[in-house]
């Protein structure tokens, strides 16, 4: 079965539990995103899969290949994982060349590839430089052409947007949904932004105290959130009934509920009113930009898509 | 580039470090022309003689200078094992120390012993005097008369209150000469007069014999406790004022109406592990000959243990003296004693 | 004994806090005149053996030199006798220790104030909180670790000196072991010097610990700019800087250059040349055993995370606690009872160095283990972690990724571990071979003859001079790393 399987870890720094018995399974090549607050055991799984903390008990199985258990740990440059750092960790004394060709071995194949990823990731005017010398955005695809110059047989990714800009996080985004199509590889990304996992994965992972407490597609963790930890971690919700109602799910087209504005701020989309009714504070998209605090409204809310 | 020539040096340092040579340093066993000798005898006319040693006999001589303390832990450690043939050490306590720790052997030298008294040697043939040292008073000539004082015991008088100079009891010599005390008046005695030179100590005791001598130069004290040859190695000092200093005291051989001067002596001991027996008697007997001690005399300002060879004619300007005949190896055998007398009368 | 032990302790690590600090903060924090030269300059002194410094300075102040042959320029000899200066005692000591040992002080706290949150310091004074208090308040707690490890390091040296000491007579514990090494290794005082080796060590290994990860883990922007002074200003921090170079070693060197003049032409002689040449080659081999063994130790505890290998770093670095003669003993001993009874390896290892050096990497792995930790944990550990990932196996990770990128630190501690070595009395007396000398050893031969260091001072200047071109080596690879 091609896919990683990770059963039952449980790991502990000093006294404190940081996976407890957690496990997950990741089919075909799919784009997993691992999301979490942070200290609840995102990077420390990551870590664990890639081989550089063994847990105290469980089991990591990449593509029918057991990577750990009880008698067996796979050493990390055994594992054939990719791993792109929060940092990128590029060599800073070898060239941009010299980084992505570090793993590779010599060949006249090898070559040919790094000429190609050279290539591909636009790095050619880069490729003499030392990495000191190049931006974020350019750092960042000499990280990700360095870790699949060596065919991993998956990619993980640790917070790689964290110490970029806005507009370069959605140009990046947008190169490593298109990247993971053409390599066709399994990858984990680890972030605390919601908007990376939404966008970008197939499915979305969520670890709450060193367990997954939901795996599933994204529009289901947004809209199906099992507790008000996911919820909240994807998103603005008013808990309502047992469901988790998300801001552009209020419509002022109906008038089942009627409420009043309490507060309202701008937003690029519309002005965010909190809307005091049944008892509750709903958060709600003011797309005409009419309503003011105080006045007075009347509005429905539409299913899940 | 800049990493070859780094490497190359690298390599260099290794390997002529690893296989440095010591000046043919053969220091083995099965080589039957060499003598190894431990020492603590550090000065220059020593290398002149071993060269003439070796130059008279073809046996090479191979050297580690060393602290006597270092010295004897090591002979202990090593034991039997040991590559040295000879210890030679510059006092008799250390001498004594080595021969109850069964170092030496003894040896019979008794041809080169006719003209050297019987009183600076070991009477079984465990070591051998081969200089002497005499641990004197010296006084401020302008401020003291020389009637004022004329033994060891004097220092204890009152009339010397804050006007003597002299170093720790740490000292081997300070040590020895404690144990010479001992030896004539008593322990009893012995604390008395301890106690009695602490109170009249100008200072709490430190620095080297030097110092004493620069302290009564300075006005600070009148009376010194020191070894004779510091002072001849002042009186040629580079440094003018040392010189000056040096001139600034008069020697005082005490005790002579009585016991005599106390001397200590430089010496040497065969090892027992030593293969080399008769080399190393060999060499015993060339230090005692006229000819080296002459050199020793000469060069060291020390006094020579043979009874036909001259004091220096600087040394000899200083006076002639009548030494305490003591046998030195109940000086050694004392040590121990000296160092609790000296706790018990509280010097430092 | 163990009261004065402590009060040396005390004493010489309280005037080297007080000459390393201000220098380390001033050097690292403002622009003055000389800087550049004086943060390099402050380093010197460790050049200079403890037995040395102790003894120059006694000279110095002895009534036959220098200070009274200055002092008789404006006030009459017989005056100046009748004052009665006195610097041969415990304090005088304390401070001509200090002068010499406030180095270890002075470059723990510099690297770590050089590299600590420069933010922190600039919140501060964004709260309006003045410079002296911003010290006190900010720098100062975060750089008190590493003024500590440098601290401990200062213990450590007065704890191994020997000679001054014994000139000065202050009968330390180390004091204590010489005389119980005559023979008896049994006796209480061995003991209670052992027991105080024992704390020490708990001690030291403790700091030795604590003190770089805490920095390490403080460390962020790498750049920042000095701040400038005034003029006035300017020349005040200088002369403050420079008061403890000036002590610590261009009155020293001053002395014995004086004291060597007439005999300064030995230095340029073929027997000085072979000698320093051979003291140089001594102090390599050890010191690159040293640094190659701290670099496997580091690398150890970066591979295998956890309890083990930090203890196993823990318990090579003890050596550094325990005074040279008690190494020297126990190597020897050890060789000798393992050995057979023609003890043949034992004198093989000792005619080949081997056991010297042995001692030697015990004795002072602690400090090229820390010199080199500095840099070691500078480098982030994703790097080597990165590299795995790319399935480059750990020695070649080592090789291709620590390696170069340690260049610069491994020379620093290998020219710091080579000073250590060439100033190192004891081992070197105890387990030497026949016929063999060292720059130290030819000095303190010379300085035991006369009981002065006249004779001594060529070879003490040589000594200087080859530690000094070490450090100056390493110094200049410090500076490049600051811009």
């Amino acid at each position: 079965m091609k896919g990683l399987s990770i059963q039952h870890i449980t790991k502990s720094f000093g006294s404190s539990k940081v996976l407890n018995d957690c496990s997950l399974d990741i089919n075909g090549n799919d784009f997993v995103a691992l999301l979490g607050e942070s200290g609840s055991g995102k990077s420390t799984l990551l870590r664990l899969i890639s081989g550089f903390e063994s847990p105290e008990k469980g089991k990591v199985i990449l593509n029918n290949r057991v990577l750990l258990d009880d008698q067996l740990f796979v050493k990390p440059e055994d594992r054939h994982i990719g791993m792109i750092f929060q940092n990128y960790a590029l060599f800073p004394h070898l060239s941009v060349r010299k980084n992505i060709a570090f793993g590779m071995s010599a060949s006249p194949e090898s070559e040919a590839y790094l000429e190609e990823l050279i290539e591909i990731f636009e790095l050619a005017e880069q490729q003499h430089k030392k990495p000191s010398n190049l931006s974020g955005g350019q750092q960042q695809r000499v990280a990700i052409a360095r870790a699949l110059a060596v065919n991993p047989s998956l990619l993980l990714m640790d917070e790689p947007f964290s110490n970029l800009d806005q507009t370069l996080r959605r140009k990046v985004r947008i190169e490593i949904k298109a990247m993971h199509e053409k390599f066709s590889i399994p990858m984990i990304l680890v972030s605390h932004d919601p908007e990376d996992a939404l966008e970008l994965a197939d499915k979305i992972a969520v670890l709450q105290q060193g367990k997954i407490v939901q795996f599933g597609v994204p529009s289901e963790l947004y809209y199906n959130p099992v507790n008000q930890y996911v919820a909240d971690l994807l998103g603005p919700n008013t808990k309502y009934k047992n469901q988790f109602i998300r801001p552009e799910q209020i419509t002022f087209n109906r008038s089942d509920f009627q409420g009043k504005v309490i507060r309202s701020a701008f937003s690029m989309r519309g002005n965010i009113l909190v809307i005091e009714a049944d008892g509750h504070e709903f958060l709600a998209y003011d797309y005409s930009r009419t309503n003011t605090i105080g006045d007075e409204v009347s509005f429905g809310i539409l299913a899940n898509h | 580039m800049k990493c070859v020539w780094f490497s190359f040096v690298v390599v260099w340092l290794f390997l002529t470090g690893c296989f440095q040579d010591r000046g043919n340093s053969n220091a083995n066993d099965d080589v039957y022309d060499i003598l190894n000798i431990y020492s603590d005898r550090h000065y220059p006319v020593d290398d002149t003689i071993y060269k003439m040693f070796e130059n008279a006999t073809g046996v090479k001589i191979n050297l580690v200078k060393g602290k006597s303390e270092d010295l004897l832990a090591r002979l202990q450690k090593e034991s039997q094992a040991t590559k040295a043939d000879l210890l030679i050490t510059a006092d008799v306590g250390r001498l004594h120390q080595a021969k109850s720790a069964g170092f030496f052997q003894s040896v019979d030298i008794s041809p080169a012993l006719q003209y050297i008294p019987s009183y600076l040697y070991d009477e079984e043939g465990y070591w051998f005097g081969l200089t002497k040292r005499a641990r004197v008073i010296v006084y401020a000539k302008e401020r003291v008369e020389d009637y004022e004082i004329r033994d060891y015991e004097d220092l204890t008088h009152e009339n010397w209150k804050g006007r003597i100079a002299v170093r720790s009891k740490e000292n081997i010599y300070n040590q020895s000469l404690l144990a010479s005390i001992i030896a004539a008046n008593g322990e009893e005695e012995a604390i008395n007069w301890v106690k009695g030179v602490v109170e009249n100590m100008y200072q709490s005791p430190k620095g080297n014999d030097r110092d004493q001598v620069k302290a009564i130069f300075a006005g600070k004290a009148d009376l010194a406790i020191i070894n004779t040859y510091y002072l001849g190695q002042m009186h040629h000092s580079e440094d003018p004022l040392e010189r000056k200093a040096a001139e600034s005291v008069k020697v005082l051989y005490p005790n002579q109406l009585g016991r005599g001067a106390h001397i200590n002596v430089s010496g040497a001991g065969v090892l027992k592990a030593s293969k080399r027996k008769e080399l190393a008697q060999q060499l015993i007997a060339f230090l005692l000959s006229p000819e080296i001690q002459e050199l020793y005399a000469k060069e060291n300002f020390e006094f020579p243990v043979h009874e036909n060879v001259q004091t220096s004619q600087e040394v000899l300007s200083w006076g002639a003296f009548h030494e305490d005949q003591i046998e030195l190896s109940k000086i050694g055998s004392l040590n121990a004693t000296a160092i609790k007398v000296f706790d018990k009368g509280g010097w430092k | 004994m163990v009261f004065t032990t402590l009060r040396m302790i005390l004493g010489v690590g309280l005037i080297a806090a007080i000459l390393a600090i201000p220098s380390a903060y001033f050097v690292s924090n403002y622009q003055f005149p000389l800087r550049g030269f004086l943060r390099k300059a402050n380093i010197l002194p460790v050049a200079i053996p403890t037995y040395i410094m102790g003894f120059t300075y006694a000279s110095i102040f002895s009534v036959t030199g220098s200070f009274y042959a200055f002092a008789e320029l404006f006030i009459d000899r017989e005056t100046l006798y009748s004052w009665d200066i006195d610097v041969v005692n415990e304090l005088g000591l304390m401070f001509f220790l200090a002068f010499a040992l406030y180095p270890y002080v002075y470059s723990a706290a510099l690297v770590s104030f050089s590299i600590k949150n420069k933010s922190i310091e600039e919140a501060a004074a964004s709260l309006g909180v003045g410079p002296w208090k911003r010290f006190w308040k900010v720098s100062f707690p975060i750089v008190l670790p590493a003024v500590l490890s440098g601290l401990a390091l200062v213990t450590m040296e007065v704890l191994n000196d020997y000679g001054a000491m014994a000139y000065f007579n202050i009968n330390t514990i180390t004091a204590g072991i010489f005389q119980a090494k005559q023979m008896d290794f049994t006796s209480s005082v061995f003991l209670s010097a052992l027991f105080f080796v024992v704390i020490a060590s708990v001690f030291i290994s403790y700091y030795l610990f604590k003190s770089y990860k805490k920095v390490a883990s403080t460390l962020s922007s790498p750049s920042y700019d000095l701040m400038p002074m005034e003029k006035k200003q300017g020349m005040l921090v200088s002369f403050v800087v420079f008061i403890p170079f000036f002590l610590g070693f261009i009155l020293p060197v001053i002395e014995l250059v004086s004291l060597a003049s007439s005999r300064l032409n030995i230095i340029f002689s073929m027997d000085f040349l072979i000698i320093s040449l051979n003291a140089v080659q001594l102090a390599f081999i050890p010191a690159l055993i040293i640094v190659l063994l701290s670099l496997i130790l580091l690398y150890n505890e970066y591979i295998n995370k956890g309890f083990f290998s930090r203890f196993i770093s823990a318990i090579s670095n003890i050596g550094y606690a325990i005074p040279g003669a008690i190494i020297a003993v126990a190597v020897m001993s050890f060789v000798i009872v393992l050995d057979g009874e023609e003890k043949g390896f034992y004198h093989f290892l000792i005619d080949s160095l081997i056991l010297l050096i042995f001692a030697f990497v015990i004795r002072f792995l602690a400090v090229g283990y820390n010199t080199l930790e500095g840099g070691f944990y500078k480098i982030t550990k994703q790097l080597p972690d990165a590299s795995r990932s790319l399935g480059v196996g750990s020695f070649k990770t080592f090789i291709r990724v620590y390696f170069p990128l340690l260049k610069s630190a491994l020379l620093t501690t290998l020219a710091i571990v080579m000073v250590d070595i060439l100033k190192e009395l004891p081992i070197t007396l105890l387990l030497q071979p026949f016929n063999f000398h060292t720059l130290a050893t030819v000095a303190y031969e010379k300085a035991k003859i006369t009981e002065s260091v006249r004779d001594a001072a060529p070879f003490a200047l040589l000594l200087i001079i080859v530690g000094t071109f070490a450090v100056l080596f390493l110094v200049k690879d410090f500076s490049k790393k600051n811009k």
